[in-house]
């Protein structure tokens, strides 16, 4: 009877109210592809037995699942990334850098930044952090002092890759961009800070900004929109922690890179103390493309709050490593089969995933079998997207001995300035090189995850916290491995002192 | 000094060894040797160090980059000039004359060359093979390409070898991890020309061929020692198989046309605004 089923309506929906439902577009692969557990997307639609029996509404249940994923290459922004035509200008031009720099800049800053903001754009840095408000912060009008766009190429975290492929294969998108973010933030100069171990992609980028300086795209009435705009390459000199905002700007200054208190932030107080703006190499060298494309078409990909296309970087036990552009919210799963060749081995031989650069925790395999790869998706299952490097562990590797390398990178990096990221890296690299050999305690477990939120938010910079965090996933998913090594290693000294005998034995051998 | 005045201090002064009892102590820590301890230096206060013609063009380049009251910010570039010319290391009058070139006091550079790890204190040897160690190299095999390295040359990590001619060190992540694992090799064999190059997907058998290569004189070509190009896949390509489009803009004449006309309305109802202010 129709009360039966109302009843059996109300039930239903109390079951799905703590799950929402989505729109996307639908998608033949939608069928085939894993429907993300509840627990892991948080999206998914409970289809009732009433309408199971109308086919109209099958089909908008069907339309209603989520699938991101499968860019089409007409779609993608990077279209040079393995290098097929040339870096240079010329090759640059044709493949529509440069084009109507004028009319963008024609239009006005506000328009820009209204435009970026639209798109849904958030930081490719590793943060996140939405650019077009991150542009809005520069002061409209100057107080006598010059502001600055700082570019920041230091890509030091490990498993990242992505903007050495711009920067030696697509320089001249990052040029035009830092024209475009220039103007729209008010500066008339921006310093390209890349990495010193990048000096042939240092070198590709000066001759590209010496091409644009002849061409007349910079200098006096840049691409003659009529504004000036400088840009100048400089060169790192092997520091992870120059990465980092604050101290990238000390690092440009001329001082050792240590980070500075925020507040004041690099708005008000940044390089030179004039207002500068930090932004990471593919932010900027995407910006031009969404200005010409619309931001309607940016955020058309990828779910709401992590719009458009990424560069993902796999590296690790995979059959093809690889640099490749990518839809944001792509499952992870479908990302490592169609791109990377797959785990080793097949995905069950998956261990774990660091999705995104090594500042971010583990995941292991049941979470990665239906994860998203986009900054909400991966923040839920208390991970994080950072600078989308991806590596993979397959079940040959020692994760403990993986993240014990992990904690001597941060210990090696950290600037030495405050002292809970000094001692406490040094510290945690110390007791993670003991429980590699289980020469430990179960008790120091716990003490190490103790350890590790005593650093985590205490530092100045977010150097505490990248060191906190892999060892938090590695005893949050793996506590019984290390668990077990502990025990095997205390089975051992112990078959070796019963082999060597006490010391009383061998005083009377 | 004074002349015709004799001064004769006999303590020597001891501060420098009490304040480092615990690091001489716990075996950890760089130890001072004779190349560490600027003030052993034969040439410490006394050698007059110059840039070469060919390095002032690129100092004065350099300098022009940054605001004139700001040269501390070429602290960094210069000290790169300084070891391409000398050939991978940093002698201390060096330091004192970037200092000059950057109008600031010696000590600031003493700070950058002690902080950055690509500043070297003393002499490297001619090739100086640095391999990649972090995680995602490691999990990759970086370990035994050092074991290689080092094997083949008879030195433990960070030593140079007897005639001079390889220094094999680790580096932090280089940022190829696409390509692990992979090394650096820093060519220092003609200052002041110099080469840093990646030599990546790397195997035993390719790291010794490379090595060979260098041995007899013959630098190896750079990039992937596989078969493949970049980080494009191994197992062949997924993306980009076809020539990339022109110039693509979508609408962008609509959109433009509409912003200007946002903005001449949003200019019109600001002058209606103020002239409705100026009528009172």
């Amino acid at each position: 009877t129709n009360r039966r089923e109302n009843k059996m309506m109300r039930a239903l929906h109390r079951l799905s109210r703590p799950l929402l439902r989505t729109t996307t577009r639908a998608s033949s692969a939608a069928s085939s592809a894993a429907v993300p557990a509840a627990a892991s997307a948080g999206r998914l639609v409970l289809v009732s037995r009433k309408a199971m029996s109308s086919s109209a509404e099958v089909s908008e249940a069907q339309r209603n699942v989520v699938v991101h994923g499968g860019l089409k290459d007409a779609d993608r922004i990077f279209t040079n990334l393995y290098g097929d035509g040339s870096p240079w200008i010329d090759g640059a031009i044709k493949r529509g850098d440069w084009h109507r720099t004028k009319d963008l800049i024609g239009m006005g800053r506000d328009w820009i930044i209204e435009e970026i903001k639209a798109s849904g754009l958030r930081g490719r840095g590793g943060a996140g952090f939405p650019t077009g408000l991150k542009w809005s912060f520069m002061p409209k009008v100057s107080d006598g002092r010059p502001q600055y766009l700082v570019v920041n190429a230091d890509e030091s975290e490990p498993g990242t890759c992505k903007d050495r492929e711009i920067m030696r294969k697509d320089p001249h998108k990052l040029i035009e961009g830092c024209l475009v973010a220039g103007f729209a933030m008010g500066a008339h100069a921006a310093y390209i800070y890349i990495r010193g171990e990048f000096t042939y992609e240092a070198e590709c980028l000066e001759r590209a900004v010496a091409e644009a300086y002849k061409k007349g795209m910079l200098g006096k009435n840049a691409a003659g929109s009529g504004w000036d705009m400088d840009v100048y390459v400089h060169r790192g000199a092997g520091a992870y922690i120059c990465g980092e905002e604050t101290g990238l700007i000390e690092s440009l200054e001329g001082k050792p890179g240590k980070p500075r208190l925020k507040p004041p932030f690099p708005a008000n107080v940044g390089l030179y103390g004039c207002p500068s703006t930090v932004n990471n190499v593919e932010t900027i060298a995407v910006a031009p493309t969404i200005l010409r494309r619309g931001a309607s078409w940016f955020s058309s990909f990828g779910r709401k709050g992590n719009h458009g296309t990424k560069l993902f970087c796999i590296s690790g036990h995979i059959n093809n490593p690889i640099t490749v552009e990518e839809e944001m919210s792509i499952p992870m799963k479908d990302l490592i089969e169609r791109h990377a060749g797959g785990v080793r081995g097949g995905w069950d031989n998956l261990l774990a995933v660091i999705p995104g650069g090594s500042s971010v925790p583990n995941l292991t395999k049941e979470v990665c079998d239906t994860v998203l790869m986009d900054f909400d998706a991966l923040r839920e299952v208390t991970s994080g997207l950072g600078t989308a490097g991806l590596f993979v562990f397959d079940k040959s590797a020692d994760m403990i001995k993986g993240i014990q390398r992990l904690s001597y990178f941060y210990k090696h990096e950290s600037c030495g300035q405050c002292t809970p990221c000094r001692e406490g890296t040094t510290w945690l690299w110390k007791v993670m090189k003991r429980m590699e050999l289980g020469d430990a305690k179960v008790e120091e477990i716990d003490m190490l995850e103790e350890l590790t939120r005593q650093i985590e938010g205490h530092t100045i910079c977010a150097l505490g916290d990248a060191a906190a965090w892999p060892v938090q996933g590695l005893i949050r998913n793996f506590r019984p491995q290390m668990e077990e090594r502990i025990a095997q290693y205390k089975l051992s000294q112990q078959q070796q002192q019963q082999k060597q005998g006490t010391h009383a034995d061998q005083a009377y051998n | 000094g004074a002349s015709g005045i004799f001064c004769f201090f006999p303590f020597p002064d001891t501060t420098h060894m009490f304040r480092t009892v615990g690091r001489r102590l716990s075996g950890l820590g760089p130890k001072h040797t004779k190349w560490t301890r600027h003030k052993d230096l034969a040439n410490f206060k006394y050698s007059q160090w110059d840039f070469s013609a060919d390095s002032y063009t690129k100092v004065k380049a350099i300098l022009a980059r940054y605001p004139e009251h700001k040269k501390q910010s070429a602290i960094l570039p210069l000290l790169h000039v300084v070891q391409e010319q000398t050939g991978g290391w940093i002698p201390a009058p060096a330091a004192r004359k970037v200092a000059e070139a950057c109008e600031c006091p010696p000590r600031r550079v003493y700070e950058c060359m002690t902080f950055y790890a690509m500043y070297h204190p003393y002499p490297q040897g001619k090739y100086h093979l640095l391999v990649c160690r972090t995680t995602p190299c490691m999990i990759r095999g970086c370990d035994s390409i050092l074991k290689t390295l080092c094997d083949a040359l008879g030195v433990v990590e960070g030593e140079t070898t007897k005639d001079g001619m390889f220094t094999i060190g680790t580096m932090e992540c280089l940022g190829a991890c696409v390509n692990a694992p992979m090394l650096v090799c820093v060519d220092y064999s003609n200052p002041p020309s110099y080469k840093w190059d990646y030599f990546e997907d790397l195997t035993p058998e390719t790291t010794l061929k490379m090595l060979e290569s260098l041995q007899n004189g013959v630098y190896p070509t750079p990039g992937p020692q596989g078969s493949r190009r970049l980080s494009e896949p191994a197992g062949g390509r997924t993306t980009l198989q076809a020539t990339p489009p022109g110039p693509t803009e979508t609408g962008l004449d609509d959109r433009l046309k509409e912003a200007s006309t946002a903005g001449a309305r949003r200019r019109e109802k600001a002058q209606e605004e103020w002239r409705k202010l100026s009528l009172y």
